[in-house]
């Protein structure tokens, strides 16, 4: 391991791996910043430029941009109450309320370091327990996957807001959308009203950019039509790093927890950042001394977000490595890249590629470093944004919401999708229903109904295995704690609420 | 605040609507034996889930009404002050919406973001002084500037439209 360990650094600590590394994560970070672009966009559409490198700075540029993206997303996020990436959705809930506060530069300096933390963290556990961690992996069959699903579905409760009911309906209005088009396993079309453009379903871009862009950018329109509402653009403080480091590390805890969830999640196939930063955040609410003080902006929040995206990245490329499965689209892009540079990823990797595995652990230690330093260098750039009155900005991010729906499958129906989520989301805030169970329905019911549906096929109807296989069970049980314990909060909530 | 229990009964009852019509249309999903639990199954607990809960939502509303008093219910003189023009304002900017998207698709993506910058301009510049050079240079560069580098930069097939026709100047 020493030795595979220094033949990395030899092979990292080079002027073209760094200077690929430096233009990666910067690139990165633009994508990942703008609403509609994401790291999986980043990697897809560099992936052609690593064609003619060596297998070594090839995969390095993709690492780099990876890695930017995901932390890009917080940016967006904060200034504009918009989520640069899936990953980030939860950062808004926070993030946002704080930048209105006029604590903009807290909250970016505050998002940009747990990042870098919960990936710091992720990454090291990918280095020295990942053969270990990838066994975890391998114990997980189609209950234990419905079972985490389900768990994680009842964790909407505490992302309800105010209105319990009016939060179960978004989760299954989210559900319900997840359900268009062709039904897992057997493939039976659903919901597409004969429509081809509808066979593949929706897109959870699309869905983020309908919700949180339309919505913003109509909020806008709805405050520039009224002649007696002024829109200045937002205060800002900006001191130093933000945050200072006492303050950040009082919350080790969260940031430890949060980076723990996202590189278990980063591990689970099919999850990745969109479902850990949502689930993350609601699990540093339901464990809070002041969960009714979180989507005011509350650094907690922020931090469990921030924390549990960056930590999906390392967490994501163990069962990549180890086993050769990819963790989310992104690692499914680099195990492709892998592949074609004659690698073949798999247990057999550390045996016969060690020196390339080892120098991909450290090109992911020397991104997050830069990832640090570029949005530190860059933070008092990105908290200027909020200085820009939003009628330029706004439509602006508009055109790059437009291109990055037309770029998840290069066809204009999906922008046709955002101005269909744009009129949900109008409606729905009308509604003062929220958008994050709908958010978390639609990411999590198609996996329940995968692995519930898989289960059945493969025992025949009999779903006892839920209740005798230890991990489906432990989860199923946490699931009806959780359930239990909200409708306790809810009926005290009443009762309070009737007495008072 | 005003009215909530309306809203919320509005809410309720087209839920409601939206998932029974949902649940019919789970009949014309094609059934097949592979899998014992059926590809239905999920759709139909989905919708009566939704409807039992938008029942609730309903009749909380209903509740809601028999303790909300007269006067706290909305008065014209508070809708004067832009619940309207807001409401328009909303409407108007989806139709622009819709209309650039038309363009985007039939006349390419340059023509329809163009569209898209300048109308969104002139639609929250009603109150507030215009700045005419800005918006010209922002929705002339803007478009220009995302199709060069998207299209050009990263191969990303953007609507070409007319500019396709004249032979990919850009």
């Amino acid at each position: 391991m020493i030795g595979n360990l220094l033949v990395g650094i030899q092979n990292e600590f080079n002027l073209e791996c760094l200077a690929l590394i430096f233009v990666g994560v910067a690139l990165g970070i633009v994508f990942g910043s703008i609403p509609g672009l994401s790291a999986n966009m980043a990697v897809t559409l560099c992936l052609p430029l690593t064609y003619s490198m060596d297998t070594i700075p090839g995969i390095t540029l993709l690492i780099a941009l990876y890695l930017g993206g995901i932390s890009g997303g917080l940016i967006s996020a904060i200034l504009i109450n918009i989520p640069g990436t899936p990953a980030s959705i939860a950062t808004c809930f926070d993030g946002a309320p704080l930048a209105r506060k006029g604590e903009a530069g807290r909250a970016l300096g505050t998002g940009i370091l747990a990042s870098f933390v919960g990936g710091l963290i992720s990454i090291l556990l990918l280095i020295f327990i990942s053969p270990q961690l990838a066994k975890v992996a391998l114990k997980f069959g189609p209950f234990e996957y419905a079972a985490v699903g389900i768990f994680s579905l009842t964790l909407i409760a505490s992302l309800a807001g105010k209105n319990l009911a009016k939060g179960l309906l978004s989760a299954l209005i989210g559900i319900a959308l997840a359900t268009v088009g062709a039904a897992p396993i057997d493939g039976a079309p659903r919901f597409t009203f004969g429509l081809t453009s509808l066979g593949k379903g929706f897109d959870i871009i699309t869905i983020m950019i309908g919700l949180f862009a339309v919505t913003e950018v109509i909020e806008t329109v709805e405050a520039y039509a009224v002649k007696s509402e002024k829109i200045k653009p937002l205060a800002f403080k900006m001191k130093g790093l933000g945050i200072s480091i006492k303050e950040f590390f009082s919350h080790w805890f969260g940031i430890l927890r949060a980076a723990l969830i996202g590189t278990g999640i980063g591990i689970l196939p099919g999850l990745g950042g969109s479902t850990a930063n949502v689930i993350a955040y609601s699990v540093a609410q339901n464990s809070s001394k002041y969960p009714e003080k979180f989507g005011t902006g509350v650094v907690d929040g922020l931090i469990a977000s921030e924390s549990s995206n960056n930590a999906t990245v390392g967490g994501a490329l163990i069962p990549m490595l180890t086993l050769g499965i990819p963790g989310d689209v992104t690692t499914a892009i680099l195990l492709g890249a892998l592949t074609m540079k004659g690698v073949t990823a798999g247990p057999l990797l550390f045996k016969t590629d060690g020196p390339l595995v080892y120098s991909i652990f450290i090109a992911l230690l020397i991104a997050n470093v830069v990832m640090l330093v570029l949005m530190y260098l860059g933070m008092r750039g990105f908290v200027k944004l909020l200085s820009l009155p939003k009628i330029y900005l706004l439509p602006v991010v508009m055109i790059m919401c437009i291109i990055g729906a037309f770029a998840v499958n290069n066809r204009v129906f999906d922008i046709w999708c955002v101005l269909g989520f744009g009129v949900l989301g109008y409606l729905l805030k009308k509604a003062e229903i929220p958008f994050a169970p709908l958010i978390m329905g639609f990411i999590l019911g198609p996996m329940v109904e995968l692995y519930l549906r898989r289960a059945s096929m493969l025992n025949e109807g009999d779903l006892t295995p839920f209740f005798t296989r230890p991990i489906p069970a432990v989860f199923l049980l946490i699931a009806a704690a959780v359930v239990i314990m909200t409708v306790i909060k809810e009926v005290r909530a009443r009762s309070r609420k009737n007495a008072g | 605040m005003k009215n909530k229990w309306k809203t919320d009964l509005i809410t309720g009852l087209v839920t409601i609507l939206v998932f029974v019509v949902y649940y019919t249309q789970t009949f014309s999903i094609r059934q097949t034996t592979l899998v014992k639990l059926s590809s239905t199954f999920i759709p139909r607990l989905c919708a009566v889930a939704a409807i039992g809960l938008s029942l609730v939502i309903v009749l909380t509303a209903l509740r809601d009404r028999k303790s909300a008093s007269p006067a706290k219910e909305e008065s014209p003189a508070l809708d004067e002050s832009g619940g309207a023009a807001k409401t328009i304002a909303a409407v108007v900017s989806f139709v622009l919406l819709f209309l650039s998207i038309l363009l985007i698709e039939h006349a390419g993506f340059v023509w329809g973001s163009a569209f898209y910058l300048l109308s969104f301009f002139l639609l929250c510049s009603r109150h507030i002084k215009r700045n005419w050079l800005v918006y010209a240079v922002l929705t002339v560069a803007v478009p220009v500037l995302c199709y060069v580098a998207f299209a050009q930069g990263f191969h990303l097939r953007l609507p070409a439209g007319f500019l396709g026709l004249l032979g990919g100047i850009l």
